[in-house]
């Protein structure tokens, strides 16, 4: 690909790889406390997930396609909209806002990501959980508070992705290899629990591009 | 059964046989809403195009719809509108003869413009230009054609969805895909409003048909 057809962030990482369907975008925002909070609790390079859902050349479209909860203004209630499609370059365009990182699961056959491209549709709209600024303010002053914090957290970008992976699989003892929260946790905990670190961290995905 | 029930259950009648590139018309009640309908004399406000229709097997129940509305081209459930209907009132027209090869077309025309701007200019010129009309035609026909131009990247609403067909139909049909009869440029389709899906007799009703 010529230099110059290349977003700004390619041009420091390198061209992006051809994309799938069902791969993770992880996200790090930067110039925002409240990001910079999730970064230092949950102690990853990364704050926010998504979803590739159309990726290039599919459906003719010029452009990856992702699929993100996500919460946009913190003081008034009705810009929180929840799930939405947008193009990846808003990400990829802003190297000084965003940096961008994406995850594989290397086995998934063109039918489950079809069922979870599916999932992820039906949750078009779904409002967004918000992240309470105070706790997390807290939990970076308190070790004891970030350990009860992230015991409860409910994380409405990685907790969709995971849910649509978990509720992809058709043979029950594949969900476990679709799981990517370490520890014994109940199905309704490790659908709400898991944050963008815990997929970053996770070896049941692979990093095909600019792994952090 | 009390008439807005009696709508809605047509509607669930409906809904099950939507295609993709139907047209989705939208009455709302908020004083916007209203100010539109009043400028360009119709019922309706605001339209929208099915991307994606219900598919029960891979677990969709409703479906999805593009269109420019508050920050510009964005993707919703239909349910937005129709589990309103208290609020909303939804009419369905379509562009009869549509090939799969041209609804590809439209949908990739659709995504390619994802996250495209809102033009509130336009907008906003339109209504005060209508206000304008009556007392200075000259000036009313200034604001209109400097606003149709000012911002090239952006759309309203029936602007987008116009464009989404005259770009994606074959070129035999290009005239018929018009909703505003007597048209000849790209240029002009920047002026089309709902009104003119609505009146258009190139786009055929498939539920609730209003003016």
């Amino acid at each position: 690909m010529p230099n110059d057809e290349l977003t700004a962030l390619e041009k420091i990482h390198g061209p992006l790889p051809q994309l799938q369907p069902a791969d993770i975008v992880l996200v790090r925002i930067r110039g925002s406390l409240l990001r910079a909070m999730v970064r230092y609790v949950t102690d990853s390079y990364w704050d926010h997930s998504t979803m590739i859902i159309y990726p290039q050349g599919e459906h003719g479209v010029q452009s990856n396609i992702i699929i993100e909860n996500i919460q946009r203004g913190v003081l008034v209630p009705s810009l929180r909209k929840g799930t939405e499609i947008h193009k990846l370059d808003k990400y990829l365009r802003n190297p000084r806002t965003y940096d961008v990182g994406i995850k594989r699961v290397p086995w998934l056959g063109r039918t489950q990501q079809r069922h979870i491209r599916a999932f992820m549709m039906t949750n078009i709209d779904t409002p967004y959980w918000k992240l309470p600024f105070s706790q997390f303010l807290l939990a970076t002053v308190s070790a004891w508070y970030r350990r009860r914090l992230l015991r409860r957290q409910r994380w409405s970008c990685s907790g969709l992705v995971q849910r649509a992976y978990y509720e992809s699989a058709t043979a029950w003892k594949e969900r476990l290899k679709l799981v990517f929260k370490e520890g014994d946790w109940s199905p309704i905990e490790m659908q709400d629990l898991t944050s963008p670190a815990d997929i970053a961290r996770s070896d049941k995905a692979l990093w095909v591009y600019n792994p952090h | 059964m009390p008439a807005l029930d009696r709508h809605a259950s047509t509607w669930h009648t409906v809904e099950p046989t939507l295609q993709v590139a139907d047209i989705i018309l939208v009455h709302g009640k908020g004083p916007l809403n209203r100010a539109i309908q009043r400028a360009s004399k119709s019922y309706w406000n605001h339209v929208a195009l099915v991307l994606q229709p219900a598919q029960p097997a891979v677990g969709i129940k409703g479906a999805f719809i593009i269109g420019a509305i508050d920050r510009g081209i964005e993707i919703h459930r239909l349910r937005k509108y129709s589990e309103h209907l208290d609020r909303f009132d939804i009419g369905v027209k379509r562009f009869p003869g549509l090939t799969l090869e041209t609804r590809k077309r439209i949908v990739s025309f659709l995504l390619n413009e994802l996250d495209a701007s809102y033009d509130y200019t336009r907008l906003f010129a339109y209504l005060a230009a209508t206000l304008i009309a009556p007392f200075s035609p000259r000036l009313y026909d200034y604001i209109r054609r400097a606003a149709r131009t000012a911002h090239p990247n952006s759309y309203v609403c029936s602007t987008f969805i116009q464009r989404a067909f005259f770009l994606s139909v074959p070129s035999d049909r290009e005239l018929q895909a018009f909703a505003r009869s007597g048209m000849t440029s790209l240029e002009e389709l920047e002026e089309i409003t709902p009104a003119d899906f609505a009146h258009s007799p190139h786009y055929e009703w498939i539920f609730n048909p209003h003016e």
